[in-house]
């Protein structure tokens, strides 16, 4: 046999074989080219900025939401306060805030008119200020609160209002059913300066998000991700207050009053799913998907009256029990279809991933569950009506740090700006939505194969 | 330009992780035969598996990406082996060996063996004969460059291939021998 032939009887023999090392062989090669100490620096500079950029957003957020004290009287009808119903319930950070008129009646303007006012008084607590012409009493004493005695003198003719709030009541429940109270009004005082409510909640919660991944060299990113926030994860409740100026017309000037309260609003559990599938080429990604949310966020609220607040009829002030509790409870249940564009910014180990998209969201439930300390009611809020579709815009930064090609960290700021609003307004209360929110997530992220 | 693999290369180029992993993934089965080949065995070859991997990261910005690719990652695979061995033994001085002749070697014997019975075989030669022989009869250098690499004489380099092309021989033989009365056995 030739040389040259057993050279290439070898060679044959020999390539194209393979052997495949063992798996600890790569997680040695990859402990020694992953950045060393400067980039665990940089981890935590860039954790660090991305903090700091979240806080900003969120105070400026916040900061421009404080209503202006410039609103004009324009309501003809009464006010409901109890309109705050969150445009959507957060699964991180949430600020929302309602601004309300609260207006009592038409000015002088239109004296005589005829006005028309209701209010649901039984079934729903209401935390209303209801001003009522003498002429609606007989409306009034249908009611369960008997209002027997005659108007206080002190009070403009021809109107009377009446706080209609069953938890003041010693959370004594209104035996009725739900009545309206249908209410002519015949002319109406000369209207003040207008009040404000205003409502600032912030939640904030942890959870851990879970994922798979599978990606090949130009098809990436194809994930799927689950979260689940029971209430014990909450790292804290942030209790808010509301202030409400009390300067009802009818009221005199004595009464005028300001009045804090407080409140604990508390997220009970979030779940979240979602799967996504996304193509990148170079710098740029895009995804699509579809999530699924359903949340229990609710507040306990306490009693509330103005210290000299006399109410009028039998109503034994003695018997008005300020620190009544009642817990009011929204779930909801929404699919979301997410689409998004993404644009990464690489750096060793970390990327920067700047990302903003659309969502469309269908509301497959939405409720609000008030339980009183005489026991529960359930009720879908008969003031609002939520509507089925809505959609929004996103924007974020999301941070991503790699700590094995199997395991990520990741933070993510983001907002999301509703463009329709959640719910219909179908009552004649004045409520502005909020329609921002604001998130922040973060987690770890696993590739399970 | 090596089209299939750009995408990977630039990835490895901006020390993406996934594309770091993918990279070794594909490579890493074809070159740790290659360093079974020089290695005198299995942990010696892993090590310079891992070490010529390390460095295959760390030198992928200044491939140029002219020629194979794969043949790329080969030469620093090779070359990370001769360093390591040359580094832990003393080559040229181990090429001192006597000669052996296989003079019943038959053209068949190959056919008959398996691969990896012949990469053991390699892998069983002294390390200076298995070094030359690897590097003449299947990457091809020339005994020039044989030379040059292992800084030893052109003519050392071919009597070193010609001793270890006889030991070879010879131990085929023998491992076919023991194929067969190892299957008779079994």
């Amino acid at each position: 046999m030739s040389a040259e032939k057993f050279e290439q009887k070898i060679r044959e023999k020999v390539e194209g074989a393979q052997m495949q090392p063992r798996p600890e062989l790569w997680a040695a090669i990859e402990g020694q080219i992953a950045p060393k100490s400067s980039g665990r620096y940089l981890f935590w500079w860039w954790t660090l900025g991305v903090f700091v950029a979240g806080l900003a957003v969120a105070g400026i957020y916040i900061y421009m939401g404080i209503p202006q004290k410039t609103e004009q009287p324009s309501l003809t009808q009464y006010q409901a306060l109890d309109q705050e119903i969150p445009s959507s319930i957060s699964d991180t950070i949430r600020s929302e805030e309602t601004r309300q008129t609260l207006g009592a009646y038409i000015p002088h303007a239109t004296p005589t008119s005829s006005h028309h006012t209701s209010q649901m008084i039984s079934g729903q607590p209401s935390q209303t200020m209801l001003p009522l012409a003498p002429s609606s009493l007989s409306s009034i004493r249908m009611a369960p609160i008997s209002l027997a005695a005659p108007l206080d003198p002190a009070l403009p003719p021809k109107l009377t209002f009446v706080h209609l709030e069953p938890m003041l009541f010693d959370g004594k429940k209104l035996p009725q059913a739900a009545t309206l109270l249908d209410h002519e009004i015949a002319s109406a005082p000369p209207v003040a300066d207008p009040t404000h409510w205003r409502h600032t909640l912030a939640t904030w919660s942890l959870y851990v998000q879970g994922g798979i991944g599978y990606g090949r060299k130009h098809f990436r990113d194809f994930t799927g991700a689950g979260a689940f926030t029971p209430s014990a994860l909450s790292l804290s409740d942030i209790a808010y207050s509301d202030t409400y100026d009390f300067n009802l017309v009818p009221i005199p000037s004595e009464n005028t009053d300001t009045i804090q309260v407080n409140r604990v609003a508390y997220p009970r559990y979030h779940q979240h799913a979602q799967i996504g599938i996304g193509r990148q080429y170079k710098r740029w990604g895009v995804r699509v998907g579809i999530g699924y949310r359903r949340s229990e966020w609710g507040r306990i609220e306490t009693g509330f009256f103005p210290s000299n607040f006399v109410p009028i009829g039998e109503v034994d002030i003695s018997e008005l029990a300020l620190n009544q509790q009642q817990t009011v409870t929204f779930r909801q249940v929404q699919l979301d279809l997410p689409v998004a564009v993404d644009y990464y910014l690489k750096r060793g180990a970390s990327s920067l991933v700047l990302t903003a998209g659309w969502a469309g969201s269908y509301n497959l439930n939405r409720t609000k569950h008030v339980t009183f300390d005489v026991g529960p009611e359930r009720t879908q809020d008969p003031l609002l009506t939520f509507n089925q579709w809505h959609s929004f815009v996103t924007g974020g930064i999301r941070y991503e740090h790699q700590l094995s090609p199997d395991l990520s960290l990741f933070l993510q700021p983001s907002f999301d700006h509703n463009l329709s609003a959640a719910y219909n307004n179908t009552s004649t209360a004045a409520t502005e939505q909020n329609r921002m929110r604001i998130n922040l997530d973060f987690g770890v992220k696993m590739r399970l194969w | 330009m090596n089209r299939p693999y750009h995408a990977l290369i630039r990835g490895c180029v901006k020390q993406d992780p996934r594309a770091q992993r993918e990279l070794y993934e594909l490579f890493a089965p074809k070159m740790l035969v290659v360093c079974y080949r020089y290695a005198s065995n299995a942990a010696e070859a892993e090590d310079i598996l891992q070490e010529g991997f390390i460095k295959i990261y760390q030198s992928i910005k200044k491939y140029k990406d002219k020629g194979s690719f794969e043949g790329w990652i080969r030469r620093i695979i090779i070359n990370t082996a001769i360093d390591v061995l040359r580094k832990e033994r003393h080559v040229h001085h181990q090429l001192e060996l006597n000669e052996a002749i296989a003079e019943d070697y038959q053209e068949d014997v190959l056919d008959q063996l398996e691969a990896a019975y012949v990469l053991d075989v390699i892998q069983g030669l002294p390390d200076g004969y298995r070094m030359v022989f690897n590097l003449y009869a299947i990457e091809g250098f020339s005994h020039a460059e044989i030379g040059k690499k292992l800084k030893i004489s052109e003519s050392t380099s071919r009597s070193q291939y010609t001793r270890a092309r006889s030991m070879l021989k010879r131990k085929l033989v023998d491992s076919r021998m023991f194929q067969h009365s190892y299957r008779d056995v079994s």
